[in-house]
């Protein structure tokens, strides 16, 4: 039951590197400012899929790619539609915490200021607003021109997802976002997670079954390159349609 | 097969092995031990002996090595520096030890250290000038020689001003003459001989009062004169200007001596060179050196740096980027006088050749840009020294993780904003090192040099005042030529021996310090590298 | 806001590319520049085996010829007739006509000297006439305008029966040598006296040369050659200094640029360069250089008077032979049968023709490089003055008649020769250095050994070759017998070595990592201790005090300070780091697991290093040494200043070498651009870049295929 319009959609999305396909006719709806959750082994194109909405698989060598991925009803291909401000409008947090060898302030500053923006009052106010917005203001603000690599890693992750926010995305896709974060520290990026989703609309990959079921709203499961089940967590958790998604929840592969 | 233990544990071949490394280890060591050693001691003041010899000469000077006489086998013959080139024709004697019959080191003996002929070594006669002579036994002797020597100094120093501004009133003369004969046809050759015309007499309206002043500064120069006894009797007179330095040497206590010690090395540092390179200092070939490779970075880092961006970031790894990395491989393997060749065909003679042709066609046939010159032999040196620049930007780039790559393309920077921002800040130290390792191996680098523009004395400076102060079609010096020139090519090989080795030290302690410095920042870098690889 | 950021994010796209373009174009800068580098090289030194060109200028009517000989801007051709006068022709037909003064016509013989500055000509009354002429250039504002100038510098009776063979003059004096039926004599002309000078030759003449100096003749007879030497206007008559017969009938005969070479042109083609040498006791024999193919007879050789080619007028064709390379250049095109003159122009930049009735034929020559072939460089070659063809490299001499020797052989041998002993000396230390770090050092020695590795990388090679040439060459010549010693260290390290290995095992075990070090350390002084020690009572003992002069008086052998042996060395010096580098990284890239596995099945760890690790490893040590070599090839300023550059070919330690690099440096500068030497320096540069390339290519292979066999299993 989705009633919240659709902030990504795919159709017929077909994907894959060199000669290999990875994702195989994916028809996918991901309604907005909710957590959607990208489940499955490994390999079974759960990054991929999620690396199709803001294109960062046109980096890869051999990447191909049929069917459509639309962003608030746009096409994410069309060459009409720039790179950077798809880029902007879907924001993205990496597995490993990624900060630039820069101050946290310039971390955080940094899309707005690759998109132009130049005013040090606006970029301030940008970056406290997304430092507030990521949880992580009141641990930082004292040291906003400390290089960002003297934080702790869930607060790099934070501070990620800060930057993400700087640009104002409407969308944000996180990619096994806490796979390198002891359990503290994921709790606490759970909890952000949570928070925003009432602004933006949230992709998240991971590996972490119960991290699905604790944050997610809504949980696709790819096997193999292929959708098998998507809809509402709770539902799909208690009662799944389809037997490998039975199997792959009760930990019979993956 | 039996193996005996020795073949088993292969003792041997272990200890062996040890051996060649410490071997190899001790050449490096022996190499810095031997420059800085004889360097060291180049300019330490050495004593005045005075040898009385059977035959009833009398000779003063400084004992340079002793050895085994090979016309007395069993007896040892010393080389003792005399000096006094303008009175005995040469400046070492070889004498046999046996026929020295007293030696003693006076203690009234002077060192002379003079603009022409060389060292004299002999004994304080008297200084003579306008305000009266002072004689070698007045106590007020060595501070009125200082003196004189001090305002002999000066007037060098004017004249040789006042000489710089005579040659610029001249050069406008001299450069339309050339214009006036090479003109194509005759309403140039008019216009060039109204200008030569106009240059002339400002030459003349302007020089009058300098000549009076060259006069006046030579006269004066000529009448402080410095009158030293040489051991043998002879009369030495020098003016006090044609004297660097002249110490009572033997009577030096320990710090006057350092005091001499380290105002020799300034001398060496900061002055020009003397008497055919072999005296003298050698600021000509520092400051020809440095510019040379300050001219080299501007070309090497940009073409360096781009290609190492485009190798490492751009690149998609079809046919095109292996033959750049495989012309890379060769710029690193050809050797550096197959780069002379080169520049002396394409830059020289083909692109300077062409400029020559286009821009300088008055004064052909005589070459402007066309023959080898500063600007030449940096450019040849900077493709010598890409490979280097490459390698090392390379690395600096392969430290910046993927990761963070990745994650300025998700905030939406184009890959040239991605690069700019983040990836080169990043690599900086790389570029750093590659920039410093190629300016050390440029420093060092000879041959390519001896085709396109080095040379063993440079009339001028390549950077002077002379509009347009930077002349980069001058022909320069080199330290590393200047070695290789006083070393081999000088008429007088054992006196100039100290100044070549302090020559070397220079170099060499330039070059080493210049790769401590890049080796200590690509450490960092290395480490930084391992820690992002975690 | 909107729009804004849409503005500049466009513009931040167009950067984008722009940069990309730029980059992609700064990669190919280098590749450019590369490319740039081979081209120019090729572009440069190509043109020396250029094949020699020679194109038809058209043809100018004019009087019955004599003699003829051309300026040297080729603008007129002057042409002795028979009624006395000089017609000079120009291009445009244009005939300027200067008589003869005192000559009575008609003019029977007239010939020019070979640098055409002198004419003789016998006259209807028979009296024989010397000229000097020249032609002046003077500047017309714009216009080149040629000024003749005709002197009379003296006459005398000739007497009948006699004909004109050669003439050289020098200021306003001219010797010309004449044939009569019985022999010939040198008449000297001077503006103060005429005499002559009678050689005492079997037979009439039929052809002769003198030399430019003036002080030498060749006369050839019917069947002998004769040869005589100073030609002094008070001696009235002359024997030969030597002769020799001959196999074929001469017509013709003329000396060669440069003072030594006759070349003699005969009945039925022959066409023969004979020179003296000395002769085995005392005294000079004549012999025979060189022989050319062709035929037709002979009628005229020209010599040019630039270089060693000369022109050969046959009965019906003209060539332009060239001695050193023993090369027929070309054939004149279109040559006309009815020629009577033949010859070159001085600038050698053309020759010329006048036929039987007068027409004048011109060519221009473009002979590029006729000196350098592939045989001249590549193969022996018989200069002049030698007995036998020898490969020799001498640039330059004094004079403008020398004979450039350029053959690569010498060069490329010592390249070899020096990079061999270099190799010799370095390759064994380093890689055992390598080895020795890689398996065996205790921990924390290869973080000392890299950076020093890397020093030595850094010293400048003039410093390393000042070094080696004015402290390490005397100090070697001093103490040879140490350097000597030095082999030994080798044989004796692993001679206690192997003493130690039978100690009991628990000693060794106590000896292992850092002290092994030291006890070799120690091993080492010592023996260097004992060898200064000894060394003066050995010197004394066996060799008479010095080992030099003990090796000349005992074996021949010649010793130079600056030899093979402390080239070896010092570059050696300059080898050691690449080596050991690379070596290094090879040994490193061998997977761990391999050793292990190798350690676990029982073997010690030098078992392992021989069985597994050096095996593994042999491609990238190999291309270690490969690099090293092209290091050891290319290095320039080690040998100039540590070998005595003598180009000889001698593989003795003792001797030193000349090398293509150390000769590039010193002789490129002062090579005139575009002459044959700067091309073949050029072409030097160019085998130097082949070579080092194909080392290169190697050794990549060769570290790919390593790459490709572990990159698998350490993964």
């Amino acid at each position: 039951m989705t009633t919240a319009p659709a902030a990504l959609r795919t159709r017929s999305l077909l994907a894959g590197f060199g000669s290999t396909a990875v994702l195989q006719a994916i028809d996918l709806t991901i309604p907005e400012r909710q957590i959607t959750a990208f489940i499955g082994p490994s390999g079974c194109g759960k990054s991929t899929l999620l690396r199709c909405f803001n294109r960062m698989n046109d980096h890869l060598a051999g990447f191909f790619r049929n069917g459509e991925v639309l962003v608030h009803g746009r096409d994410a291909y069309d060459p009409s539609f720039p790179l950077e401000e798809l880029r902007s409008q879907v924001g993205m947090v990496f597995q490993k915490p990624n900060p630039f060898p820069q101050s946290i302030a310039r971390n955080v500053s940094f899309g707005p200021r690759m998109a132009g923006v130049r005013d040090p009052a606006v970029l301030a106010e940008l970056v406290e607003a997304s430092l507030r917005r990521a949880q992580l203001w009141d641990e930082v603000k004292d040291r906003l021109h400390a290089s960002a690599f003297e934080l702790s890693g869930g607060q790099q992750q934070r501070l990620c997802i800060a930057r993400a926010l700087a640009s104002g995305p409407q969308i944000l896709l996180l990619d096994e976002p806490a796979s390198a974060l002891d359990p503290i520290a994921t709790a606490k990026l759970e909890e952000t997670i949570l928070e925003l989703s009432r602004e933006v609309t949230i992709v998240l990959v991971t590996h972490n079954l119960q991290q699905a079921a604790r944050v997610a709203h809504r949980t696709a499961f790819l096997y193999l390159g292929k959708l098998i089940e998507e809809g509402e967590t709770a539902a799909m958790f208690a009662a799944p349609r389809e037997r490998l998604t039975e199997e792959y929840l009760t930990g019979r592969f993956g | 097969m039996m193996h005996t233990p020795w073949l088993k544990e292969g003792v041997a071949a272990r200890w062996l092995a040890a051996a060649a490394l410490l071997i190899s280890l001790a050449m490096v060591v022996g190499l810095v031990a031997v420059v800085s050693a004889v360097a060291g001691k180049a300019f330490w003041p050495r004593p005045l002996v005075q040898l009385h010899l059977a035959d009833g000469r009398v000779l003063l000077g400084e004992v340079w090595t002793r050895e085994a006489d090979p016309n007395h086998p069993g007896h040892e013959r010393w080389r003792l520096k005399t000096g006094n080139r303008d009175l005995e024709g040469q400046d070492f004697v070889w004498v046999p030890k046996a026929a020295v019959v007293a030696r003693e080191v006076p203690s009234a003996a002077w060192l002379v250290e003079r603009r022409e002929y060389g060292n004299f070594y002999g004994f304080a006669g008297e200084l003579r000038s306008p305000e009266g002579i002072v004689r070698g036994t007045d106590e007020r002797f060595s501070d009125a020689v200082a003196r004189a020597i001090r305002r002999g100094r000066e007037l060098v120093e004017e004249e040789r001003h006042v000489l710089d501004r005579l040659a610029a009133l001249h050069a406008p003369v001299v450069k339309y003459e050339a214009r006036a004969k090479g003109a194509k046809n005759e309403r140039r050759r008019q216009r060039a001989l109204a200008a030569l015309e106009r240059a002339r007499q400002h030459e003349e309206e302007n020089a009058a009062p300098l000549l009076a002043r060259l006069a006046e500064v030579r006269h004066q120069a000529e009448e402080v004169t410095l009158v030293m006894n040489a051991a043998g009797g002879q009369v030495m007179t020098v003016p006090a200007a044609g004297v660097v330095r002249a110490v009572p040497i033997n009577a030096l206590g320990l710090g006057a001596r350092v005091e001499l010690y380290l105002s020799r090395w300034w001398e060496f540092l900061s002055a020009e060179p003397r008497e055919a390179n072999t005296e003298g200092g050698i600021f000509p070939a520092l400051f020809g050196t440095a510019l040379l490779v300050f001219l080299m970075t501007f070309a090497v880092v940009p073409l360096g740096v781009i290609t190492a961006v485009y190798l490492n970031e751009y690149a998609s790894g079809g046919v095109f980027t292996r033959a750049v990395r495989l012309a890379l491989a060769n710029l690193a393997g050809v050797p550096s006088i197959v780069f002379g060749a080169f520049g002396l065909a394409f830059f020289v003679y083909g692109v300077g050749g062409t400029i020559d042709r286009l821009l300088f066609a008055d004064s052909l046939p005589t070459p402007t840009f066309g023959t080898g010159g500063i600007l030449w032999a940096s450019l040849t040196l900077a493709l010598l020294t890409v490979p280097v620049v490459v390698v090392a930007t390379e690395e600096g780039l392969q430290s910046v993780p993927d990761a963070t790559r990745d994650g300025a393309r998700a905030l939406g920077a184009t890959r040239w904003q991605t690069l700019r921002h983040v990836v080169l800040p990043y690599a900086a130290p790389g570029v750093l090192t590659g920039t410093i390792l190629a300016v050390a191996r440029a420093a060092g680098e000879v041959a390519p040099l001896m085709l396109t523009g080095v040379v063993k004395l440079a009339p001028a400076l390549p950077l002077d005042g002379t509009p347009p102060y930077l002349h980069l079609e001058r022909k320069f010096m080199h330290l590393g030529f200047h070695i290789y020139d006083v070393g081999f090519q000088s008429p007088n090989v054992e006196a100039a021996k100290p100044m070549v080795y302090a020559t070397t030290l220079v170099l060499l302690a330039l070059v080493v310090v210049l790769n401590v410095v890049a080796v200590a920042l690509r450490a960092r870098l290395r480490r930084r590298l391992s820690r992002s690889a975690v | 806001m909107r729009a804004d950021t849409a503005r500049f994010r466009a513009r931040a796209r167009a950067i984008d590319r722009w940069m990309a373009g730029l980059i992609t174009g700064g990669g190919a800068a280098v590749l450019i520049a590369t490319f740039l580098l081979v081209l120019f090289l090729v572009i440069e030194s190509v043109p020396v085996l250029r094949s020699p060109r020679a194109s038809s200028e058209g043809v100018v009517p004019q009087g019955v010829p004599l003699a003829a000989a051309e300026d040297e801007y080729r603008e007129r051709v002057t042409v002795v007739g028979a009624e006395g006068s000089l017609h000079l022709v120009g291009r445009d037909g244009e005939v300027e006509v200067i008589p003869l003064e005192g000559v009575q016509p008609p003019v029977h013989q007239a010939l020019f000297s070979a640098d055409g500055r002198f004419l003789v000509a016998v006259d209807g009354v028979g009296r024989l006439h010397a000229f000097s002429w020249r032609q002046r250039v003077i500047w017309e504002g714009e216009r080149r305008v040629l000024q003749p100038r005709l002197r009379a510098i003296a006459a005398t009776a000739a007497g009948d029966g006699k004909h004109l063979l050669a003439v050289v003059g020098e200021g306003s004096s001219a010797k010309v040598l004449v044939g009569t039926e019985d022999g010939a004599s040198v008449v000297h002309l001077s503006e103060k006296s005429t005499s002559a000078t009678n050689l005492a030759v079997a037979g009439p003449a039929v052809a002769g040369a003198l030399t430019a100096s003036g002080e030498q003749a060749w006369v050839a007879t019917a069947n002998g050659l004769q040869w005589f030497q100073r030609l002094d206007p008070e001696v009235s008559l002359l024997e030969p200094t030597a002769s020799v017969p001959l196999s074929f009938r001469p017509t013709t005969a003329a000396v060669l640029l440069g003072d030594v070479t006759l070349v003699l042109g005969g009945e039925s083609g022959e066409v023969e360069a004979w020179q003296a040498l000395p002769a085995a006791g005392a005294g000079w024999r004549l012999d025979q250089a060189a022989q050319f193919h062709g035929s037709g007879r002979v009628i005229a050789v020209t010599p040019s008077q630039r270089e060693k080619s000369f022109l050969v007028q046959r009965i019906t064709a003209a060539e332009i032979l060239h001695l050193t390379s023993r090369r027929t250049l070309l054939a004149l095109p279109g040559y006309p049968a009815d020629a009577v003159v033949a010859r070159l122009s001085p600038r050698l930049d053309g020759a010329f023709a006048v036929t039987a009735k007068g027409a004048v034929h011109r060519w221009s020559l473009q002979l590029h490089h006729p000196e350098a072939s592939l045989a001249t460089l590549f193969l022996p070659v018989r200069y002049e003055g030698y007995e036998r063809a020898h490969v020799v490299w001498q640039s330059s001499g004094g004079s403008a008649g020398f004979e450039p020797k350029l053959s690569l052989l010498p060069l490329i041998v010592g390249t070899l020769k020096g990079a061999l002993y270099a190799l010799l000396f370095s390759a064994p230390l380093a890689l055992a250095g390598a080895l020795y770090v890689n398996q065996f050092a205790p921990r924390g020695l290869r973080e000392v050994v890299k950076p020093v590795i890397e020093l030595m990388a850094a010293v400048p090679s003039v410093v390393v070759g000042f070094l080696a040439a004015l402290f390490l060459a005397p100090l070697v010549r001093e103490h040879l017998l140490i350097s000597a010693g030095v082999l030994l260290a080798a044989p004796s390290v692993a001679a206690v070595a192997v003493v130690w290995s039978l100690a009991p095992a628990r000693w060794q075990r106590r000896l292992s990592g850092a002290r092994e070090l030291v006890v070799v350390l120690g091993m080492l002084v010592v023996a260097g201790t004992v060898l200064i020690v000894l060394e003066p009572h050995l010197h004394q003992a066996w060799f008479g005090g010095d080992v030099v002069h003990w090796l000349y008086q005992r074996l021949g052998v010649t010793y130079d300070q600056r030899n093979a042996m402390v080239v070896g060395f010092a570059l050696g010096f300059a080898v050691i780091p690449i080596i050991f580098t690379i070596a290094e990284d090879a040994l490193s890239n061998v997977p761990p697991s391999l050793v292990a596995a190798s350690l676990a099945l029982g073997a010690t760890p030098w078992e392992a290093a021989r069985t597994v690790v050096i095996p593994a490893a042999s491609p990238g040590l190999f291309a270690a040494v490969m690099l090293g070599l092209g290091r050891a090839v290319g290095e320039t300023m080690i040998v100039l200043m540590a070998t005595g550059n003598t180009p000889l070919m001698s593989l003795s330690p003792f001797n030193g070498m000349r090398t293509m690099a150390a000769t590039i440096a010193v002789e490129l500068p002062e090579a005139p651009y575009g002459g044959t030497l700067y091309r073949v320096l050029i072409l030097t540069a160019l085998l130097l870049f082949c070579f080092t390339f194909a080392i290169n290519m190697v050794a990549a292979a060769v570290a790919e295929r390593l790459r490709k066999r572990f990159g698998r299993l350490a993964a």
